[in-house]
């Protein structure tokens, strides 16, 4: 597959595209890692993230393509293991406790946002999904979930949302999450 | 309440991106001067951010399942024996394939030709062959192999159309479907008979052989020797005899009186002789009807009498 056509394919929203480059550079990318002081786990997180953030990219409609994306996503590999690397290091040499206390509290916060998420249906969070994250047009979602038209997509979106919030706030008062 | 909606609508607008400038900036605006308009802000935005981290641990867990073992970590050596053991299969089948067809071809085939002959007719001879002769039609005789069969006479070239007129030979029984009968010439070969075989003598085609045929008599095999024998009578040909493929054919009158063919192995290689009517007649292999000639050698024939009388 061409990187052309691969980039048509995340354009359309179609995971294959990522499957394929998941399998195609695996060796590559971990290898970037491995022999740089890090584990095979270490080298697959990395890579899975590298990929998702190029995803991210692709489907922004922002990103232009200058080099293979073999190499853009090799340059996000290494960015995101050099990132790594200085938080381990940080880590190591500064006072740990106010750090976790903070991080704690955030993923927790997040942890209580995506149990209400989860509380939705499964076409609620991908609606939801498909909208923040990927970035699909309504039109988009409405064809990839089936829908009969823009209308009835952005319809079932607000009131996901709206539940989403409710349920969100249900659980938390707003004071909770504004410290 | 409905101002209430619109600011949601601008804060959402605003987290995905949706946002013209103008309105980007009224936002950031109340963030910075209504305390109110910033929690919900904050709320949306954590909001957003979780469904954002939920859809990313999706796209791991489906990256995780992705099955990508096979792809790096297969030693070379194995690929190579993969490789051979897949090559060698292919060949070993394609072998097996190719070649089936061809022997049915070749049963089939030999079904086609086959003649059941009637019980009544031949008891021991399960069937008659027929094959295609492609050169001289004219010339080519039935024959039937063995020496007790003299009864069946006259029809050196038997084709199916002529062979509708015999009895034995109706078109029924020959199973040759894709072939003009008026083109074929047929051979038919008789497996060799017992002696006590009688059924042979009722087998008579002369009803279907017309004035013109030559008379066939039935190929014999010397005791003596590996060459098979026949003689004909033919128009043409009268004393004459071709040797060709270990086949000998003898043109002329040869039932009526004995005759002998005698085989001397020598360093030059093996000769044959006829004996027939007190003489000796060399015959050499060739694929030409030829005259008999005798054997004026006063030495070699007396060789030839030793070897005769030892017999």
């Amino acid at each position: 597959m061409k990187d052309s056509e691969v980039l048509a394919k995340i354009s359309r929203g179609e995971e294959s595209a990522l499957d394929f480059l998941y399998k195609k550079y695996y060796r590559m990318m971990t290898k970037l890692v491995i022999s740089n002081s890090g584990t095979e786990d270490e080298a697959r997180d990395v890579y899975q993230d590298a990929l998702i953030v190029f995803w991210e990219k692709a489907r922004s409609g922002n990103l232009v393509m200058t080099s293979k994306i073999s190499t853009f996503i090799y340059s996000i590999c290494l960015n995101l293991w050099r990132k790594e690397l200085e938080r381990k290091s940080r880590l190591s040499n500064e006072e740990k406790d106010d750090v976790e206390y903070q991080d704690l509290e955030s993923e927790e916060r997040d942890r209580i946002i995506r149990d209400c998420i989860n509380e939705l249906g499964d076409t609620c969070r991908r609606i939801l999904m498909y909208y923040y994250f990927d970035g699909l047009s309504m039109n988009d979602i409405a064809e990839k979930l089936g829908y009969a038209n823009t209308d009835t997509a952005k319809t079932k979106k607000y009131k996901c949302k709206k539940r989403l919030d409710e349920l969100v706030k249900s659980k938390y008062t707003a004071s909770d999450f504004m410290d | 309440m409905a101002e209430n909606l619109d600011y949601r609508q601008l804060i959402d607008d605003y987290l995905s991106d949706n946002i013209s400038i103008e309105n980007r900036t009224v936002v950031e605006h109340k963030i910075a001067t209504e305390p109110e308009f910033k929690n919900e802000f904050e709320l949306q935005r954590n909001i957003v951010n979780a469904i954002k981290t939920t859809r990313r641990l999706e796209l791991k867990n489906h990256l995780e399942n992705v099955k990508i073992q096979w792809y790096h970590k297969i030693p070379t050596g194995w690929k190579v024996a993969a490789t051979v053991s897949v090559a060698s299969l292919t060949a070993i089948s394609a072998y097996f394939y190719f070649s089936e067809p061809l022997k049915r071809i070749e049963i089939g085939s030999n079904d086609a030709f086959e003649i059941a002959v009637p019980d009544n007719t031949i008891p021991q001879k399960p069937s008659v062959q027929i094959t295609e002769i492609p050169e001289e039609p004219s010339e080519t005789p039935v024959n039937f192999a063995d020496e007790g069969t003299k009864n069946i006479t006259d029809k050196p070239t038997a084709r199916l159309e002529e062979s509708k007129a015999s009895p034995d030979l109706t078109p029924e029984k020959v199973k040759e479907p894709d072939v003009p009968e008026t083109s074929k010439e047929v051979e038919v070969v008789v497996p060799e008979l017992v002696d006590e075989f009688e059924g042979a003598q009722e087998l008579d085609i002369e009803d279907a052989a017309g004035d013109n045929l030559n008379k066939i008599n039935p190929v014999r095999k010397d005791l003596y020797s590996n060459t098979e024998v026949k003689t004909l009578r033919h128009k043409k040909f009268d004393f004459h005899y071709e040797l060709h493929e270990g086949i000998l054919t003898l043109y002329g009158n040869f039932e009526e009186i004995p005759y002998e063919i005698l085989e001397i192995n020598s360093s030059e290689g093996k000769k044959l002789f006829l004996y027939y009517r007190n003489n000796y007649y060399m015959l050499v292999s060739t694929e030409e009807v030829s005259p008999l000639n005798p054997v004026t050698d006063t030495t070699l024939i007396k060789e030839l009498e030793i070897v005769k009388n030892n017999k």
